[in-house]
């Protein structure tokens, strides 16, 4: 199994090392950007299998990155992590899956293996048609 | 009919009259002088007569007495004509003096003159003779024909005297008549004239009267018309309504008023107003003063103060808001104090329950941002207890355990922040306003980060003020959030906070500025800014926010409002929040803008 390139995008630097940290721990190897445009142009300019993004961030929120992403490779994953409860519905559509900040490692891993290799998946949403 | 017209009509109804009448009698004294007049020739005429008759009586005396002399010779016989001498002379100087003007009787008279003396003459001769010649026949024909020539001119003398005198007589007797006839003419037509006139004003007089009569009826009528259309809606509003006297007596109440104070109007009708109108402050339960006696010592409408409260006949007690204002009379003197004043029990409930809400939806907003703020260092302290787990690395976990605890203090300084934040004191203290407003840009971070707001703070340092701390970082936060909200992404906001003189309406304190660079307010807006459920912000705004920050700071005795800064890199809105350094606030708790 190759190893999945995951992209994390967080406005908050040192959780954002942490998380790297912890998903490296798990097999993963980690490109990180603090802002919505860095995480764009890593997502553009690398092989990406999977995004962790963070919804509040100053300038440009996850949503608009999340849209960006849609648009420009839809087969993409995308995880939307947050600490907020009440995130816009539209949002949490774009995303395959949503998670809470303080849910804990395991629950985001397991959630982020479920995403990467779901049936389906595979270069597709996992909400995607099945074979 | 005007007063000056009154008063010429009644001046001319007593004047003409007057006037009339006395020429009537100037008229009269003139027709009776023309008649004394004729009266007196009258008796001229039988005076010459009278006079004429006694000389002629004393020619007859001298006649009688000469012959006597002739017959008897004796001297004795000449006494009647010697005491004739002297009366005749007398009696022709008299007539001579009658007779002036009238030159006929006068020559008459002459002629009576001259031949009387030619009898003298012949007398006097006769007297001289010798007795024996006395009756000579010659000599007594010569007497007899100078007597009788003597006698004739008397005689037409009395003639031509009577004719003048049945003439004068005649004359007299026609002005008698004419006297009398011009008295009823005169007379009457004067009646006539006077009683026509004074017909004609007098009727005009009694016309003006009957219209002035009509006038007053009719305007007494309008007048009861328009005391019953205001009695009627004086009873009819939802207001109560006290009327009182000069001396402040209650001399009207509708029937909300008689709801509210339990008193009849009939028993409440000239009472002193405080006996029917008993008012208490609210917190410190002591009598407020008699808004009557107020209106009465500021001439003005007044309002009552804030928290009062109105306690009816049988104790029951309502929290009212009222006004009083003088009744003035025409010539601007006060005839009257009329007091307007409504239940606000009911609304006073509503605020505090609105407020209540208003706070509830302030904590729920805060509770979101400190799960926010609180989990995310959280989430951190998770990966890195799940690193911990797996590490052996002791320079490793060393430095996760570092950072785990750098977390942990995160956490609990949001903690601590949000602990000070409803940490209320329950009387007023001193705020370092820069800090507080710091503690509030401090918590709006990370929102002022995320839609790249620049903040500008120009604070003057060491400005106190007393207050409530909680209450006033509520205050600030809903402005700082308005103006971020207003400016939008990358917008500006600008704090100014400097040091406010006394003035006339307040003490020195704080006056603090926060301006955006949104798209300001328009004017129909900005005059409901301060009212409750009032929002810019659709379904995402409460409405509240200004409205229960107003009360806030009216209750710290300060002021808020929209002032206008021409400043070309802030065109947005710019809020004025004036806070005295001495507060009037007395305890915590809610409050609404009244």
């Amino acid at each position: 199994m190759p190893i999945s390139t995951i992209l994390c995008i967080d406005d908050e630097a040192l959780g954002l090392q942490i998380r790297k940290a912890v998903l490296e721990r798990a097999g993963y190897q980690v490109l990180t950007a603090v802002d919505g445009p860095t995480g764009l142009s890593l997502f553009r300019g690398n092989p990406i299998d999977g995004v962790v993004l963070d919804y509040y961030m100053p300038e440009m929120d996850g949503g608009v990155v999340a849209e960006t992403m849609r648009r420009e490779r839809p087969e993409i994953p995308i995880m939307l992590l947050s600490a907020y409860i009440n995130l816009p519905t539209e949002v949490v559509e774009l995303a395959d899956v949503t998670v809470l900040k303080g849910e804990g490692p395991q629950e985001l891993l397991d959630k982020l293996r479920a995403m990467l290799f779901a049936p389906g998946a595979d270069g597709r949403p996992a909400t995607g048609d099945v074979p | 009919m005007k007063q000056p017209q009154f008063n010429r009509t009644l001046r001319q109804l007593v004047m003409l009259p007057i006037v009339l009448l006395v020429l009537l009698a100037g008229f009269l004294v003139w027709q009776i002088a023309a008649t004394t007049s004729a009266q007196r020739a009258l008796d001229h005429s039988d005076q010459v007569t009278a006079q004429l008759q006694e000389l002629q009586n004393l020619f007859i005396d001298q006649e009688t007495g000469l012959r006597g002399f002739q017959l008897t010779g004796d001297p004795v016989m000449l006494d009647p004509w010697k005491a004739a001498v002297g009366p005749i002379q007398a009696h022709f100087t008299a007539l001579r003096g009658m007779l002036g003007g009238d030159p006929d009787q006068l020559k008459t008279l002459d002629d009576l003159e001259v031949r009387y003396n030619q009898w003298l003459g012949f007398a006097n001769a006769v007297l001289h003779q010798d007795t024996a010649a006395l009756n000579a026949a010659g000599i007594n024909q010569r007497g007899k024909a100078l007597m009788d020539a003597l006698r004739s001119s008397a005689a037409r003398m009395v003639l031509h005297e009577e004719d003048l005198r049945a003439v004068r007589s005649q004359h007299a007797r026609w002005l008698l008549g004419r006297e009398l006839i011009s008295l009823m003419v005169s007379a009457g037509v004067v009646g006539i004239f006077l009683a026509l006139f004074t017909r004609h004003h007098v009727h005009a007089i009694s016309q003006s009267y009957q219209r002035r009569i009509d006038e007053i009826t009719k305007s007494s009528g309008e007048l009861f018309e328009s005391q019953q259309w205001f009695k009627t809606t004086l009873e009819s509003i939802g207001d109560a309504v006290i009327a009182c006297d000069h001396r402040g007596a209650v001399s009207f109440m509708n029937a909300v008023a008689e709801k509210l104070t339990g008193w009849p109007p009939a028993e409440a009708r000239g009472k002193p107003l405080a006996k029917v109108f008993h008012i208490i402050n609210e917190q410190t339960r002591k009598p407020c003063e008699n808004p009557v006696d107020k209106v009465r010592r500021l001439k003005k409408v007044v309002g009552l103060a804030n928290h009062t409260l109105l306690i009816d006949r049988a104790g029951s007690e309502y929290v009212i808001d009222d006004s009083a204002a003088p009744i003035m009379s025409g010539t601007g003197k006060m005839i009257g104090v009329v007091l307007v004043f409504r239940d606000v029990t009911e609304e006073r409930r509503v605020q505090t329950a609105l407020v209540a809400s208003e706070k509830l939806a302030v904590a729920g907003r805060l509770a979101a941002s400190i799960a926010h703020e609180i989990h995310n260092p959280l989430d951190s302290v998770a990966n890195l207890h799940f690193l911990l787990a797996q590490e052996n690395d002791p320079a490793k976990r060393e430095e996760y355990l570092r950072l785990a605890q750098q977390e942990l203090g995160r956490t609990m300084q949001i903690s601590r922040t949000m602990l000070s934040l409803y940490r209320e004191p329950r009387a007023p203290i001193q705020i370092d306003l820069r800090e507080l407003i710091e503690g509030v840009l401090l918590l709006l971070d990370r929102r002022l980060q995320h839609q790249g707001i620049r903040m500008e703070t120009k604070i003057a340092g060491d400005l106190a003020v007393e207050g409530f701390p909680a209450e006033l970082r509520q205050v600030f936060t809903n402005l700082i959030v308005n103006a971020i909200e207003a400016s939008g992404a990358k917008g500006k906001v600008r704090i100014t906070m400097e040091h406010a003189e006394s003035a006339e309406m307040h003490g020195a304190g704080a006056a603090i500025e926060i301006a955006d660079s949104g798209p300001g307010i328009d004017p129909e807006a900005a005059k409901r800014l301060f009212q409750p459920f009032f929002t810019t912000k659709g379904a995402d705004g409460t409405g509240l926010g200004l409205w229960v920050s107003m009360g806030i700071v009216q209750k710290h005795g300060g002021s808020i409002s929209i002032v206008e800064r021409a400043d070309p890199e802030l065109p947005g809105a710019c809020i004025r929040v004036f806070l005295p350094a001495r507060t009037m606030a007395q305890q915590a708790g809610v409050t609404a803008a009244d």
